[in-house]
């Protein structure tokens, strides 16, 4: 099987600050790859040079075989297949939530309106917010508006979801109702790749846990390796941190 | 010796006629100068040096150089060389749109920047290019927010464009000004400009607040 995702000798500072330092990677179809570290130790980065949001200084990236660096690589048409989430939400305040998911499907997709519309309702009660269709972003809560952002990328029928600390901004009551649109969405077979806090998420839904450790992945395994035996200091002395 | 409201009353026909041009040439000059201003803005805000450079010598240029001088210096000077002789309306067009546009393309600017970059890679990520993100998700936010800046351009202009009457342009200030020199008068004339150019700007302006309220609450 091909990877989905594949990352070689990833480097990418920003002015003297190195943040990326030789990443390898690679994401497998179906699979979900959780991100984990301090804040400052690149997973966020990482998962931004993913769909060239930030463009690496130096490394390959392949998303389906296709190179992200190469030159006159159609950089939009690689994002057009991969969704992502952001920490706070960036809906579109000036459209109305159903508008908001059809647009990208209607404008790069090129579906009519009615088509769109069919998709975009469907998502929305799959996330639970049929009612809130016509409601514009700034009436919604921090986890509706999550959902509805989850349900904005899905439009597009993405192969691959990119999360990007999608529970940081939330209040903690609305926690779960996101965590719990992104577990049946790796259910379903959705390859994710996911940067997050949610040590209980990471546990339950990741398929294998990368530890980022200034800028250079340190440690990675599946759930039970990475949680219950550490191997290094570093993550150890994380682990003990953020699990207390 | 009274206030003769007989002679403005005379001089009616040279008032409309002036300020239909006045008019005519603002709102050309609005139209203008708010289309190539947005091009300006779009060059300046590139990446590429070649596009950004000379668009930022030409905001420079309009803006720290008197309307009055540019004016001249179309009107004899530039339009003579695309258009064999020089023709006053042309010039007066040509200058007036050619100064809006470099303050609207800082208005422009201004605007698009103050729209959260997570507006801007939400849409990149959702597969848009540069072209439908700034179509569909930057630029119908950020013209809202330039809505006052753009109603404070637009009279401006409309009260600068009384320079090109130096040219000759037969608009309001040029047909004032020959009232006043035919009849030795000075508060008639001037007077019945200034009242011209109030209505002009006072309606451009509920008009524009009309426009503001129906954006921010749609």
């Amino acid at each position: 099987m091909k990877p989905m995702i594949r990352v070689e000798k990833l480097s990418k500072s920003f002015g003297s600050n190195t943040v990326l330092r030789d990443i390898d990677l690679e994401v497998m179809p179906k699979e979900v790859v959780v991100l984990i570290g301090a804040s400052g130790s690149g997973k966020s980065t990482l998962l931004r040079c993913l769909n060239a949001l930030e463009i690496a200084d130096k490394g390959e990236i392949w998303i389906e075989e296709v190179s992200l660096v190469a030159k006159g690589t159609n950089i939009p048409q690689i994002r057009a297949e991969m969704g992502m989430v952001f920490q706070q939400f960036n809906l579109f305040p000036h459209r109305k939530v159903i508008d908001n998911i059809t647009l990208s499907p209607i404008r790069v997709r090129g579906w009519t309106p009615e088509q769109a519309r069919v998709k975009g309702m469907e998502l929305l009660r799959k996330v639970g917010l049929e009612s809130k269709a016509d409601a514009y972003p700034a009436s919604l809560s921090g986890g509706q508006a999550q959902r509805v952002a989850i349900a904005r990328a899905l439009a597009m029928e993405p192969k691959i979801m990119l999360f990007d600390e999608p529970t940081s901004a939330l209040d903690p009551e609305m926690v779960g109702e996101v965590l719990g649109v992104m577990k049946t969405l790796a259910k379903e077979g959705m390859t994710m790749v996911v940067v997050t806090h949610e040590m209980g998420f990471a546990r339950e839904v990741g398929d294998r846990i990368l530890f980022l450790d200034q800028g250079t992945l340190l440690e990675e395994g599946t759930p039970e390796e990475l949680f219950g035996q550490p191997k290094h200091e570093r993550t150890k002395e994380f682990l003990s941190k953020i699990l207390t | 010796m009274g206030f003769r409201f007989d002679m403005i009353y005379d001089y009616a026909p040279l008032f409309l006629r002036g300020m239909l041009l006045t008019i005519g040439i603002s709102i050309a000059g609005i139209f203008l100068g708010s289309i190539l201003g947005l091009g300006v803005a779009l060059c300046k805000m590139s990446r590429t040096l070649y596009l950004r450079w000379p668009m930022d010598a030409y905001v420079n240029f309009f803006r720290g150089t008197p309307l009055l001088v540019q004016v001249y210096i179309i009107h004899f000077g530039v339009i003579p060389v695309f258009y064999g002789s020089t023709n006053v309306i042309i010039a007066a067009i040509v200058a007036l749109s050619l100064n809006s546009a470099a303050y609207c393309a800082e208005i422009y600017r201004a605007g698009i920047q103050s729209i959260d970059k997570g507006q801007r890679e939400a849409a990149y990520s959702l597969g848009m290019t540069h072209f439908q993100t700034m179509r569909f998700v930057i630029l119908p936010q950020a013209i809202k927010r330039m809505i006052p800046a753009f109603g404070n351009e637009f009279i401006v202009l409309i009260k600068d464009s009384s320079i090109v009457s130096v040219i000759a342009a037969p608009e309001l200030m040029y047909w004032t000004r020959s009232m006043s020199t035919a009849t030795y008068k000075v508060w008639e004339p001037y007077l019945s400009a200034a009242f011209i150019y109030f209505i002009l700007t006072y309606s451009l302006n509920k008009v524009l607040s009309y426009v503001e309220r129906k954006t921010v609450t749609s």
